[in-house]
């Protein structure tokens, strides 16, 4: 018999009183009130003190932009009997605003052989008619039997495969998933959003898109012996374009930053090329003319944004995970 | 030609630019230090711009390519708004800066133009995509297009030519078609774009996607459940500096000529069958042609002119208009104008739709608020003074553009408690808190557009005559003024008695925004 529980409609009592609370607090230092936001309910899944605090910091950041209730799901994997929880609410004054704007946050630790109780409890803690997304911050989670209950609350399950050491079990498992009728969303492909949008502004130039059927080499510099996912969806996407293409893969000797280092294409004479020249930047040439692009840093909060910003079907990346898996051999 | 892109990914990153030159005419102006320049840096910082992409500023001041992006670096170190200033960026930035002296009224400043652009473009890989922005004196426009037009420079054999303008297009109706005549002898209709920076602002935007993206609201949107319409732009500052100019321009010309009757165009047009350039812009000029034009005798009683005198705010003495400087003591120039408009279609017959706008308001806002009508019965009353008052109050969605932009619905809720006492409630969406990202500023919109050939936002030749024809009647009377009816209003306050006047006789009052 378990000794602990979590009660959804008494998270909910709770939930309220914090926002009655936060409304005469700020009524007493101001006449504006607080506003509250909600845009989705965001399933975060760790497992470990580590993962578990730097979700809850990247949720934190996430609210300014996706404001919602964040539903933090801490798993215990080497301990039994626990289940417990606790809300509280993230404010913040926006730039320039009178208002501040809270998001409401619920905390669930859990034991590993109390998922079936999170499950339910959660049911009834998601906001409704807004969408639900689920994110696994800890890859590991995705591949033990006991998590997959929570998989059914979302529709939507991101991931950041560069966390999981073998692509070609990483990229199995987002593709079972996909076929499973989830809409997946991989941290790992954003990261590639910026080297994309380089690669397509070497052929907004009439001259480089006239070039496409000639193309007949691709090179992906990058870091490590082993091809990573990033670099396997980076092949699969440029080839999918290029249908001329030999995809080549080299090992950079010196890296500036973790994955792909430089994407080299050339269609006889003609050389275009993006390569990462330092940590945050891109340097482009194209025919020997030389741009610059910035790279920020990426952060997690940074890269779910952008996924999060995506709403339904995302084609290019299903259909570069489709082909992704041929260049992990 | 190629085929599209196939490497775009629109739900991730847009579509990109050609290489392109920007021409600068007024190099040295506040519009190119303020606002053009630091919004091309940020397009650039945002990856938005091509490899190649440059910039040459051309004014009468001899300049070197070298002082010129000193300048320009100050210029974006002290104007970019809300973004960090990145050295190595700036570097590469600065160097796609060109600058070339020359006199727009002097024809072979032109032909060494020309020069300097072939010479660029080569160097630059541009194409000869070329966009002039004339960032100078409204009386400069026709001579700089006919500079440009006689030099060969608006011709796109080699690439495309587009030329920006900034409002005000002509002073009045006749110097509009003018203007219009002067422009078109050098270049196509499809190669204009005129700025109404209004149109830029996302708030406005997002009037277009509120009402057609939503359909909940789409079936209110007429003469049937809407009663009147507001449209309020008020600044809190009085001329700041331009007094000589604002002189000439006055708040009718300066602000409802222009953007004040496009937001109302966009309030009101109807849907188009796509989201083009040339079928939204059919849509808000069919609407501006649909604006009933008063007659003589109509007039005054359906607008208002104001001009502000001095007084006190906050214990802090203001000029009035009268006073400031530059500005004539006996100017009978309208800093406050307010007008009563009426569309004739199946929409929006008889309904009123109420526009002021006014320099020295009690505070900076620019909203549309949309008051729908009471209910048809009424349940919930209240004895007051032994009569009976109605407690539902209408509904009014409220548009705000800035500050704080958002959307509001005011709506009535019983009042906790024993009986039934309705209360006015509001329920708001706020776009900055809803989206933490940052917004781009109206600029940046526009600039992107007029590169990529999109002219959605920008105004057509067909909408300016449309509005002239709308403004120029009452123009007309108000030019009959006598001077001792000004100032009518104090600085501070929300415009003179009159226009509270002209609402009144529809039964109506101005809302406090």
């Amino acid at each position: 018999m378990p000794t602990t529980a979590v009660h959804p409609e008494q998270i909910l009592k709770e939930l309220a009183n914090l926002w009655v609370d936060l409304g005469k607090e700020d009524a007493a230092k101001s006449s504006n009130g607080v506003i509250r936001a909600c845009s989705m309910t965001l399933l975060i899944a760790t497992a470990g003190d580590e993962d578990a605090e730097s979700a809850s910091e990247t949720a934190a950041e996430l609210m300014r932009q996706h404001p919602g209730r964040a539903i933090s799901l801490r798993f215990q994997p080497d301990v039994i009997d626990v289940l417990d929880s606790r809300v509280y609410a993230r404010c913040w004054m926006p730039y320039g605003q009178h208002q501040q704007l809270c998001s409401e946050q619920i905390e669930i630790s859990a034991s590993m052989d109390r998922i079936p109780d999170v499950y339910s409890a959660v049911l009834g803690l998601s906001v409704p008619d807004l969408p639900v997304m689920l994110w696994v911050k800890t890859a590991s989670l995705l591949f033990r039997r006991e998590f997959d209950p929570l998989l059914r609350m979302a529709r939507t399950v991101i991931i950041d495969s560069s966390q999981i050491a073998e692509p070609t079990v990483a990229l199995q498992r987002v593709q079972e998933l996909i076929a499973s009728g989830w809409r997946m969303k991989d941290l790992n492909w954003a990261r590639l959003t910026i080297w994309r949008e380089a690669i397509a502004q070497v052929f907004e130039q009439d001259s480089w898109r006239e070039l496409i059927p000639s193309i007949d080499e691709v090179t992906l510099s990058h870091r490590g012996s082993d091809i990573a996912t990033d670099a396997c969806y980076m092949a699969s996407w440029l080839a999918s374009r290029l249908p001329a293409a030999k995809v080549k893969f080299v090992n950079a000797a010196d890296t500036l930053n973790e994955g792909l280092q430089a994407v080299a294409i050339s269609a006889g004479v003609r050389q275009a090329s993006v390569t990462a020249t330092d940590p945050e930047r891109l340097t482009v040439e194209i025919d020997g003319m030389y741009h610059q692009m910035l790279m920020p840093p990426r952060t997690d909060e940074a890269l779910l944004h952008e996924e999060l910003s995506i709403l339904g079907k995302d084609c290019s990346f299903e259909q570069s995970l489709a082909n992704a898996l041929i260049y992990t051999q | 030609m190629p085929g599209d892109n196939p490497f775009l990914d629109p739900q991730r990153f847009e579509r990109r630019i050609e290489p392109c030159i920007i021409v600068i005419f007024g190099a040295n102006g506040d519009l190119t230090k303020r606002k053009l320049v630091p919004a091309l840096y940020r397009l650039a910082y945002e990856r938005r711009l091509p490899p190649g992409f440059a910039i040459v500023g051309v004014s009468r001041t001899k300049l070197s390519d070298d002082d010129f992006r000193g300048k320009m670096r100050e210029s974006v170190q002290e104007f970019l708004e809300n973004s960090p200033f990145d050295e190595t960026l700036w570097q590469e930035f600065a160097r796609g800066l060109y600058y070339e002296s020359g006199d727009i009224g002097d024809a072979a400043s032109f032909e060494v133009l020309g020069k300097r652009l072939d010479a660029i473009g080569t160097e630059r890989g541009t194409g000869g995509n070329v966009l002039f922005y004339l960032s100078t004196q409204p009386s400069q426009y026709a001579p700089a297009a006919a500079g440009l037009g006689k030099a060969g420079l608006s011709k796109q054999d080699k690439g495309w030519r587009r030329l920006i303008i900034e409002k005000p297009f002509g002073h009045d109706q006749q110097s509009a078609k003018a203007l219009e005549v002067a422009l078109h002898q050098h270049f196509e209709e499809q190669q204009l774009y005129r700025i109404d920076h209004y149109l830029g602002k996302e708030t406005v935007q997002n009037i277009l996607a509120f009402r057609f993206g939503n359909p909940i609201f789409e079936p209110l949107w007429n003469r049937n459940y809407i009663n009147h319409v507001q449209i309020t732009a008020a600044e809190s500052i009085g001329v700041e500096g331009r007094g000589a100019y604002y002189q000439e321009a006055g708040a009718l010309r300066d602000m409802i000529q222009n953007h004040l009757l496009q937001v109302m165009a966009t309030v009101t047009m109807e849907p188009s069958a796509v989201f083009e350039s040339s079928a939204v812009r059919d849509e808000r000029a069919k609407l501006l042609r649909s604006i009933r034009i008063w007659k003589p005798e109509e007039v005054m009683q359906n607008t208002v002119a104001g001009q502000y005198g001095p007084a006190s705010i906050g214990g802090t003495s203001v000029p009035g208009f009268r006073q400031e400087a530059n500005v004539s003591p006996t100017s009978m120039t309208d800093t406050f104008a307010a007008a009563t408009f009426f569309v004739e279609n199946w929409r929006w017959a008889d309904v009123p739709f109420y526009i002021r706008t006014g320099k020295r308001m009690p505070k900076r806002v620019t909203d549309i608020a949309i008051r729908f009508n009471s209910v048809p019965h009424s349940l919930f009353k209240t004895i007051t003074d032994g009569e009976q008052v109605e407690t539902a109050r209408p509904n009014v969605l409220v548009l705000r553009i800035q500050p704080e932009e958002g959307i509001s619905l005011r709506f009535s809720s019983k009042q906790p408690g024993a009986g039934m006492t309705l209360r006015p409630v509001s329920m708001d969406f706020n776009y900055g808190s809803s989206f933490g990202v940052r917004t781009p500023a109206a600029y940046e919109t526009l600039l992107l557009d007029a590169m990529l050939g999109d002219a959605t936002l920008y105004t057509r030749q067909d909408m300016v005559e449309a509005s002239w024809s709308v403004v120029q009647p009452i123009l007309n009377e108000w030019s009959a003024r006598k001077d001792d009816v000004f100032p009518n209003y104090d600085a501070g306050t929300w415009g003179p008695k009159t226009s509270d006047e002209m609402l009144a006789r529809r039964g109506h009052t101005w809302r406090v925004p």
